[in-house]
């Protein structure tokens, strides 16, 4: 049995991790996955005889989570760019002292 | 703030609402933006989505705007040296993630894919009528998902009581099976609800717990959601609904609904093994709700207090935890969450060998299961509690007259008699049905022990696993004392336990019960809002409700049908300065109308001042208001010049065009609405409903539930209207769902309605 690692971007959360398992699971000689959601890792244990690193990483790319693919997701969501008005630190600090300061005392309305 | 936590949040949060986005264009482009998107018997639509932003999604294309707002709410990741507070954007990417999260189980839900499937898993079901019940095989192969309107109503009481202190928010799987189930039972002791989802490296604590044999299902207050993070999302639609339902908040209130669930519901989250992007940008957005995070591994914490009341979120890595096992860690974990939320818990000490706690109490014991029973169809078992002088009870003597049942071969049956003898300075005889009906709730708090009825109609089950690790019939009785002396200290002062199961001895103690149940029976009829001075008030859902007050009289019980006069009187003994205060009835200013000085006075000083005058019948003239726990709502159809009852267990549509659900949203919250109240079922059999307004004559249409599980009292209500077959003269959902059915059948069937003076 031999071990190949790769590194999955797009599994970023437990529900990726059990598609990629039941992807991995049903190649014929894949014996054991490891998919870790929090380091994007999976790690398969495989039959050399049946399988093959390259068929592996074809079937990950085939159920949609190819390694080193990510998300196409915009680096800065639209109007938090950096000197958009979200950034002025003083006027955004000011708000959320305020909204503190309201809060405060609140317990008793609760 | 901890940039660690604030970038995985995000990040995770850009990722999950691109993904939700996705998966919505591709259910457009495949179903249409017509297609019905709908969580299962609920009235508030997709919860989280209605708490937080107003809208009430009902179709896909509905959708679209969510996602919208959801994107609005995203930031960059934090950069790698740009020092910055993170807290404001990772809190609103955590808002963002909970709407995506809903967005995409509202497309599962059109796909056919929730509740989850999960073969060979079963849940347990919800009915206490007959445990060898097959009915419930049908949801074989499916976890739980959303929690129902019906159960969280049924639940209210117990949150606001006590009873339930709080939930956790279980995500992924604990470190051996071993570990999940002690966890589990740990926060059952305490009466936690739980709920379960995630996975790590696709293994559940889902699939350890179902592994181990432990029973998930509302009834053992342990609730499957999914096997992944996003399943979470009904945790916090649990949460949003318990605002909307029971603090008369409105979608959109975030603001309101978040600070209510801060500083009212005891919850928090448990993130077991890994955590990943998507769990901290779950975590980021139930923050929001003012719950803490409690990791078993080794992440950055968040430790000042703010957004939550204590930390918000705490690391605990689970080796490093102190104990002498994994056993005594798990524990210490628990105890540790509890801490960090702030949860009130109060569990009394009993001396048994089997785990104890409410979280018990609905466990169902199949007949595969069973070590022997006590009553149902084989044999008899009674209950009977008695008041006696203080020098005739010997505190703490328990007595088991007759063999036990170690000789009884498995799956056999007994007879079997409890009597409860107890005496206090402050006893009074009122108080022993009270007390005795507690029985029902401590035996079954007794992990592996099924009590079902109350008095000479009891049925017990004792499972075998419960009989395996010693349980005997004696311990009946320390869990009867120990509970007796723990819940009604200040009544109870001495408690002796005798346990029948010598034929002869049983047969002439169920005479004694007998002859007591009938004094009693009696004593209930004679007892009417007449022949008393002072009603009771019952403010114990104020927690929940703030502007709700129930004035319960002996012909009004309280609207959750868990609280008569006496209940009351009992509980004001019990705890002076409680929510059940005496309520003088005082000048009577037209008492055929319901009003009394006493109780106006009362509801206006107690409701913030907001319901000025509150009539104890009527529905359409200053009605009693409702906290969210009703069972029943009645409602005017103007139409039919009559009313319809529904009950909460009935969710299909009635002819006010509206479900039990929806209709709650406008009954509950402590709003004083004329021609809609919530009430309690048993208050339809007294002679005092809706009296000012033509009594049960009006009703015109009610739920067959209500027609089944009370056949015998309807049938006596009939008799004393004058009118035998006026039951069969009602509609109910079988044959009328709409207004426009309603008026021919009532023709049809010569209702009395139709010839009573207008309603309106």
């Amino acid at each position: 049995m031999e071990q190949t690692t790769y590194k999955v971007p797009k599994m970023y959360a437990d529900h990726h991790v059990k598609a990629v398992r039941d992807a991995l699971l049903g190649l014929d000689g894949v014996e054991g996955v490891m998919a870790s959601a929090a380091f994007k890792v999976v790690r398969v244990d495989y039959n050399p005889d049946l399988t093959s690193p390259e068929a592996i990483g074809e079937k990950l790319r085939a159920a949609g989570y190819g390694p080193d693919e990510d998300w196409e997701v915009p680096s800065v969501p639209e109007g938090k760019e950096d000197g958009s008005p979200w950034f002025r630190l003083i006027g955004r600090v000011t708000e959320t002292n305020r909204a503190d300061l309201e809060m405060s005392g609140e317990f008793r309305l609760y | 703030m901890s940039r660690y936590i604030a970038t995985r949040a995000i990040r995770g949060a850009n990722r999950i609402v691109k993904e939700a986005e996705d998966l919505f264009e591709k259910a457009l482009a495949e179903h249409g933006p017509d297609t019905k998107v709908a969580f299962p018997n609920t009235g508030y639509y997709l919860p989280v989505i209605l708490g937080i932003t107003g809208t009430e999604v009902e179709r896909l294309g509905g959708l679209k705007p969510v996602l919208e707002h959801a994107r609005s709410l995203l930031h960059p990741v934090p950069k790698e040296r740009f020092w910055t507070p993170y807290l404001g954007e990772a809190l609103d990417c955590g808002i963002a993630t909970l709407l995506a999260e809903e967005v995409i189980m509202g497309i599962r839900f059109v796909y056919g894919e929730q509740p989850e499937r999960l073969p060979g898993f079963r849940l347990a079901g919800g009915t206490f009528t007959s445990p060898d019940e097959s009915a419930q095989e049908a949801i074989e192969g499916r976890v739980n998902g959303p929690i129902d309107d019906i159960q969280l109503r049924s639940w209210g009481i117990q949150l606001v009581d006590g009873r339930m202190p709080g939930f956790a928010a279980i995500i992924g799987a604990a470190k051996s099976n071993e570990v999940a189930v002690k966890i589990v039972r740990e926060l059952q002791m305490r009466n936690i609800l739980v709920f379960l989802c995630g996975n790590v490296n696709g293994r559940s604590i889902i699939h350890q717990l179902m592994e181990e044999g432990v029973e998930l299902g509302y009834d053992t207050y342990t609730v499957p959601f999914g096997t992944d993070t996003i399943s979470a999302i009904y945790a916090a639609g649990f949460a949003t609904r318990a605002a909307l339902t029971f603090g008369g908040k409105k979608g959109g209130q975030t603001r309101e609904i978040f600070l209510y669930n801060k500083f009212r519901v005891f919850a928090f989250g448990l993130a077991l093994g890994e955590v990943d992007d998507l769990k901290y940008a779950t975590a980021g957005g139930v923050i929001s709700y003012g719950f803490p995070v409690i990791a078993d591994t080794v992440i950055p914490e968040i430790l000042p207090t703010g957004v939550t009341q204590y930390e918000h979120v705490i690391s605990m890595p689970f080796d490093d935890i102190e104990g002498k096992d994994d056993l005594e860690r798990a524990t210490r974990l628990v105890q540790r969450c509890i801490e960090v939320r702030g949860v009130k818990v109060k569990i009394a000490e009993i001396p048994i060998p089997i785990p104890y706690g409410s979280a018990f109490e609905g466990e169902r014991v199949k007949r595969a299961d069973m070590r022997i029973e006590f009553g149902g169809k084989y044999s008899r078992a009674f209950e009977y509690l008695r008041m006696r002088g203080l020098d005739e009870v010997e505190d703490g003597k328990i007595e088991i007259v007759g063999p036990g049942f170690e000789d009884v071969e498995e799956g056999g049956y007994m007879d079997l008699g409890i009597v409860v003898e107890v005496a206090g300075r402050k006893m009074q005889e009122d108080f022993e049905p009270v007390l005795e009906r507690q029985i029902h709730y401590f035996i079954n708090g007794a992990s592996g022990v099924q009590h079902i009825g109350q008095r000479d109609i009891a049925w017990i089950r004792v499972s075998k696993s419960a009989a395996e690790k010693g349980l005997t019939l004696r311990h009946f009785g320390d869990i009867l004392y120990a509970r007796f002396h723990s819940d009604f200290e200040a009544i109870v002062d001495k408690v002796q336990v005798t346990i029948y199961t010598e034929p002869e001895e049983l047969k002439k103690w169920l005479e004694i019960a007998r002859a007591a149940y009938d004094v009693r029976n009696k004593r209930l009829v004679e007892m009417t809002d007449e022949s008393v001075d002072t009603f009771y008030s019952c403010t114990l859902c104020q927690s929940f409700a703030p502007n709700h007050v129930c004035v319960v009289s002996p012909e009004r019980l309280g609207l959750c049908g868990a609280y008569n006069w006496l209940d009351c009187k009992a509980s004001h003994q019990i705890n002076p300065t409680g929510p059940n205060q005496p309520v003088p009835k005082g000048e009577p200013l037209d008492s055929d109308q319901g009003y009394w000085q006493g109780p106006i006075n009362f509801v206006y000083e107690h409701s913030n001042h907001t319901v000025e005058r509150v009539s104890m019948y009527s529905i359409m003239e200053n009605p009693m208001t409702a906290c969210g726990c009703f069972e029943c709502i009645a409602m005017v159809i103007p139409e039919a010049n009559g009313i319809m009852v529904v009950s909460r267990e009935d969710p299909s549509m009635t002819p006010a065009g509206m479900t039990f659900s929806t209709l709650a949203g406008m009954a509950g919250g402590g709003l004083q609405t004329p021609g809609v109240m919530g009430v309690g079922k048993y208050y339809l059999a007294s002679k005092k409903f809706i009296k000012p307004d033509g009594g049960f004559k009006r009703v015109v249409w009610m739920s067959s539930f209500l027609k089944e599980s009370m056949a015998e009292e309807l049938k006596a209500v009939a008799e004393r209207e004058g009118d035998p077959d006026l039951i069969d003269r009602i509609a109910d959902e079988r044959y009328v769902t709409t207004v426009e059915e309603l008026l021919p059948w009532l023709e049809e069937h010569d209702h009395p309605a139709l010839k009573m003076p207008p309603i309106l």
